[in-house]
């Protein structure tokens, strides 16, 4: 159907992007650690020591945990396997509930304690009105 | 095969099609904005910051669409040597840089109220960013290298380099832990987004999609006239 | 009404600043790009018109000679 140019041409461009599409795997899988946005608290656990550095972890806000103090908010983050202690002074994102995604920023004090610095509010992908919500809830 | 691109019977039906794309993006723009700020409910969770995503989703979508087909037309002109070909991506891409950035900065405005930070590098924003960077340099480089074959080649070649960002933005969502949501709409499984909130995403997607054709006739037209203005009348 | 389209139980801002945004680039993009199909077209017609009008304004001149012509062999 076509030349054999045009075959060859072909041939080249899909073992160009072969090449590449390997190239960029290679290099974001040694990056992983970088890449990922924040831990889950089961990968905090198996952490070998804990880095002084700054830290995501992220989860879900157990249910019935937060506890607000003046100005301290305290609650778990769990990801249904292991959990984690969050102590954070400041305020929330307006979409951070019980029962919700979150990611904590902060400092490692140990496997089971983290002092965050900044509260992000992770949002899932269910979009509906509140109506179809309520109905669902009945359920 | 590429009798349908040869420019000069294009630009004839082009010059009259643009009118009435100009006036079908008004009407249908009007719609999706009537249904996407007034008549959409709003969320049970985001209240009404859902209504962001209506002009992000689709411009985030368009922008990734058009970049592919700029890479799939490059490998048209590398394979087949067919230099129209390139004509059309030079004028698909100022609308697909646009909707990248709209994407990017409605999605900032959008994470204030919701996730409680504007920006985050995790792997979708930075993978949005990086595509950014690569319509960038395509566009630059068809405004540095003067030399028409040069520019050709070297903006074909930036695109297929680019195109592996693609699956990347794609997928980050769910190779990855991102702080931003995975995708709600998908072919195989079901969407999670309630129907009436899906009629508003529908229409301004068909909205966006008619500014880009929109744009991209003016362009390809320019693009036509430019080549005429040379006094050359084949590419 | 029109009190809650604009403030949006507080996330007005962000909506009403998020589509504007997007309705300025568009139409920035779209003046752009108009003005640069304008310019083109002016050097067209400058480079192209003009030659096209004066054939015409030749062709109709030819006309006019042939009537003349034939005018003139009548008499």
């Amino acid at each position: 159907m076509y030349g054999k140019k045009v075959k060859l041409r072909i041939l080249f461009i899909s073992l160009l992007l072969l090449i590449i599409s390997l190239t960029v795997f290679l290099i974001l899988k040694s990056l992983e650690e970088n890449v990922v946005y924040f831990k889950s608290p089961t990968e905090i656990k198996t952490l070998n020591e804990i880095q002084s550095k700054k830290i995501r972890v992220g989860g879900m806000v157990k249910k019935k945990s937060v506890v607000i103090k003046s100005n301290e908010i305290n609650f778990v983050i769990t990801d249904l396997k292991s959990e984690i202690n969050v102590t954070y002074s400041g305020s929330v994102p307006n979409l951070f509930t019980e029962g919700k995604g979150v990611v904590a920023e902060g400092f490692l004090k140990d496997r089971n304690y983290l002092v965050a610095t900044k509260i992000l509010a992770k949002h899932d992908e269910n979009y509906m009105p509140p109506e179809v919500k309520e109905a669902l809830g009945d359920k | 095969m590429f009798k349908f691109f040869e420019p000069n019977k294009i630009f004839l039906i082009n010059s009259k099609v643009t009118k009435y794309v100009l006036f079908l993006f008004i009407i249908v723009l009007s719609i999706g904005l009537l249904e996407a700020l007034v008549l959409s409910p709003e969320d049970y969770k985001q209240s009404h910051s859902v209504r962001i995503m209506y002009v992000h989703v689709p411009a985030a979508w368009i922008s990734i669409g058009i970049f592919s087909s700029i890479a799939f037309l490059s490998m048209g002109v590398f394979i087949f040597k067919n230099k129209n070909l390139s004509l059309i991506s030079k004028s698909l891409a100022p609308s697909g840089f646009i909707f990248n950035i709209v994407a990017l900065v409605t999605g900032a405005i959008w994470g204030i109220p919701t996730w409680g930070t504007w920006w985050a590098w995790d792997a979708r924003i930075t993978s949005m960013v990086i595509l950014l960077l690569f319509y960038l340099i395509y566009l630059l480089s068809w405004r540095i290298f003067d030399n028409n074959d040069k520019a050709i080649k070297i903006t074909s070649i930036i695109a297929i380099f680019g195109v592996i960002n693609v699956p990347i933005i794609k997928f980050s969502v769910d190779w990855w832990t991102t702080l931003h949501q995975p995708s709600s709409i998908n072919i195989l499984s079901k969407t999670s987004i309630h129907s009436s909130m899906l009629i508003p995403l529908a229409i301004m997607t068909a909205a966006f999609a008619l500014f880009s054709l929109l744009i991209f006739l003016m362009k390809y037209n320019t693009e036509l006239i430019k080549i005429k203005n040379k006094g050359l009348d084949r590419l | 009404m029109i009190n809650e389209i604009l403030f949006m139980n507080g996330y007005g801002q962000y909506v009403w600043s998020a589509f504007l945004f997007t309705l300025l680039s568009f139409v920035s993009l779209f003046l752009i790009t108009k003005l640069q199909l304008v310019k083109e077209q002016k050097k067209f017609i400058a480079k192209f018109g003009l030659l096209n009008s004066q054939k015409t304004r030749v062709a109709k001149l030819q006309n006019i000679n042939k009537e003349i012509l034939s005018g003139t062999s009548k008499i």
